[in-house]
């Protein structure tokens, strides 16, 4: 699980612009929407773009996917429950 | 997405208007120097500001958004005198969003679905947009192309801009990022309206 | 404007309802809805994306225009000349050589570009000539061309309120005498960038989309032109013009929120509603309708919804016609221009098609069936991405 919360925050960082952070100053359970990491709507739809190419996994809407995107850990134990590739 | 303003302008009988020049900044950036994005992050990093935004934003929104801090920190105590629904922004250039709009349009063929974050960037007017969001500035924005920078035209724009809608203050410039010649020029004017 | 009105003396518009005023009142007037699945356009979300699309190929829209055959032409000049055509016609304008011509499109030739770089990546050789349309620049001197309109030229490209700012920007122009005529108004067709584009920011509704209601679920794209002939009420006069309606107030804010979405209280809508009321001379219990931008999505259906409760204590009758039409991007705001001074004519106001239940939170409803209605003023919304709000008000 750790490698795999590793990778998401790479990914992370890349795939959203956070180029100011590096994978340690991410805490595992820290709030990635409202306070914490201050993502915005966008950053959720790329995130939902992120998980579809990187690892099969497809949400209905945003809803569904923000219940998953609470923190980097509650993303990584979501993929490693439902990927299909990568 | 790529948007082309040509404009054939006569005198126009703005005689009740004036506009005086408060201050302008200018930035000539090539890729001979170093990579072009990585000239801009620098140079944001020197700046001292703490913006983590800029980060998300395209080429064309990070070199409008470093002038428009240049102008609003030497300016700090005109832009507080001013309401914030009394400051436009009018930009132009002639490449349009196309730092955004190649990557998108290939994105399309290559993934089942693009990436959201480089589709919001294909329209040039979201610089205005990101200035407005960082200074919380509510009044006229508007963005025009042009086939070359011509700083009478800019002028005239401004004029005309204020005919249409009240405010005090204008931030206006040329934003062009000349991908074709690996350049970026950026020259920003504030504009005092009496 | 505290200035005169701006008469409006000619219109031409093109939608997924049909060709023409008279066609596209008829589909008004009848409650019948532009939008079905998409046939035209050569798109993977054929079948799973309803839009408000015309059931003309390029080759059928280049066939009735003095274009020849093997010229690729923007399929959004293609709409905008019977657009044009039929507004200069309407206006019996004398001469278009005092004429300004304010265009608006995002996607301008960008449907040709998309194509070409298909079959480029196919191993075609493309000529960079090929993309000498690309530009929305490029489609405002074909039809400057085409129509021998030779005042100035302006190109407006600001998303979605593009032509609502053509025709606040001619009206200004008129007003301060620097030219005698205007066609305003703008177009946008159908094409993969954008329906690419916005299905990823998931905001595009896989039914008929049902704007204003409490399940509504994202909009549906469109495509169309249309256009305004505008001049001072005196020159109208003097001429001895058919005056069919006014643009009495204009207003542009920016609601300095977010790149794409709306703020929640609507300011920048709220502004520039109160700006145009100001520019207008009118209080809010002037309004009698309101054509709401009313996309159908969750995000401005909402904000415009709370804007407009900060504006009106009273709320006059409230609809969408993108529910006829689909969001025509560029063009929606000169299209729904049309659409008020027909209800400013014929004294009825246009539905929401597929309107049941107002949204929670807001205290107005809509209404989904035409009805008569005493109309005097028009408000008429534009909101585009990069906050930019505009609000154009029409008159008797």
């Amino acid at each position: 699980m750790q490698d795999l919360i590793l990778e998401i925050k790479s990914k992370l960082i890349e795939q959203l612009n956070l180029q100011h952070l590096t994978p340690e100053q991410i805490d595992d359970d820290a709030m990635l929407f409202g306070t914490g990491l201050g993502l915005d709507s966008i950053d959720a739809l790329e995130i939902i773009v992120l998980l579809d190419n990187d690892y099969g996994i497809k949400f209905k809407d945003q809803d569904e996917a923000r219940e998953v995107f609470t923190s980097v850990r509650t993303i990584a134990e979501y993929v490693s429950k439902h990927r299909v590739n990568g | 997405m790529q948007i082309a303003f040509y404009l054939s302008l006569n005198l126009l009988k703005m005689t009740e208007y004036r506009t005086e020049l408060v201050d302008s900044f200018e930035l000539e950036l090539s890729a001979e120097a170093a990579d072009l994005e990585k000239q801009l992050g620098e140079i944001y990093q020197e700046m001292g500001i703490n913006y983590p935004k800029f980060y998300k934003m395209n080429d064309l929104c990070k070199l409008g958004f470093i002038g428009a801090e240049k102008i609003t920190s030497n300016n700090t105590s005109l832009f507080s005198e001013i309401a914030k629904d009394q400051v436009a922004t009018i930009f132009f250039n002639r490449s349009s969003s196309l730092v955004s709009d190649h990557e998108h349009m290939t994105s399309i063929h290559r993934q089942s679905i693009p990436s959201p974050a480089v589709f919001v960037y294909t329209l040039p007017n979201i610089l205005n947009g990101e200035i407005a969001i960082r200074n919380e500035w509510t009044g006229y924005s508007a963005f025009y192309l042009m086939e070359n920078y011509e700083a009478s035209k800019i002028d005239e724009l401004v004029n005309i801009g204020r005919h249409c809608q009240t405010f005090s203050l204008c931030l206006a410039g040329w934003v062009e990022t000349d991908l074709a010649n690996q350049k970026y020029s950026l020259k920003i004017m504030l504009y005092k309206v009496n | 404007m505290a200035k005169d009105r701006i008469a409006i003396t000619g219109m031409g518009i093109y939608t997924a309802l049909c060709k023409g005023v008279s066609q596209n009142h008829q589909a008004l007037h009848n409650n019948k809805s532009g939008i079905s699945d998409i046939t035209i356009l050569q798109t993977k979300h054929q079948g799973s994306l309803p839009a408000g699309e015309i059931k003309k190929t390029n080759e059928e829209l280049r066939n009735a225009t003095r274009y020849h055959s093997d010229e690729k032409i923007p399929r959004s000049v293609l709409l905008s000349i019977p657009a044009i055509e039929e507004s200069i016609s309407m206006s019996g304008m004398p001469d278009l050589s005092e004429c300004d011509f304010y265009y608006a499109t995002t996607v301008g030739g960008i449907d040709i570009s998309e194509q070409l770089l298909l079959e480029k990546s196919n191993g075609i050789y493309i000529h960079h000539n090929e993309f000498r349309y690309h530009d929305c620049g490029a489609s405002t001197e074909l039809l400057s061309d085409y129509f021998k309109i030779k005042g100035r030229q302006y190109t407006i490209s600001t998303a979605c309120s593009s032509s609502a700012n053509a025709i606040g920007l001619a009206a200004q122009a008129l007003n301060s005498g620097i030219t005698k005529y205007a066609i305003a108004g703008g177009a946008d067709a159908l094409c993969r960038f954008t329906i690419n584009g916005f299905n990823s920011l998931m905001i595009l509704d896989k039914e008929p989309c049902r704007p204003m209601d409490n399940s509504r679920n994202g909009l549906n794209l469109g495509e169309g032109a249309a256009f305004l002939v505008l001049e001072t009420e005196q020159n109208a006069i003097e001429r001895g013009a058919n005056i069919l309606g006014f643009v009495v107030g204009f207003s542009n804010t920016n609601d300095s929120h977010h790149q794409t979405a709306s703020s929640e209280n609507g300011e920048g809508a709220y502004l520039a509603i109160q700006g145009a009321l100001t520019d207008a001379q009118l209080a809010p219990e002037d309004i009698s309708y309101i054509n709401a931008h009313g996309t159908g999505t969750q995000n401005n259906d909402l904000s415009e919804g709370n804007a407009l409760e900060r504006v009106f204590d009273q709320m006059p009758p409230v609809s969408s016609t993108k529910s006829f039409t689909g969001h025509t991007l560029a063009a929606s705001g000169a299209i729904e221009a049309v659409f008020s001074i027909l209800s400013l004519r014929h004294q009825e106001i246009y539905p929401t098609l597929r309107w049941n239940k107002k949204i929670e939170g807001h205290q107005f409803a809509s209404f989904n069936s035409k009805t008569d209605h005493e109309v005097k003023y028009i408000l008429s919304n534009a909101f585009g991405f990069g906050g930019n709000c505009s609000s154009l008000i029409f008159g008797k």
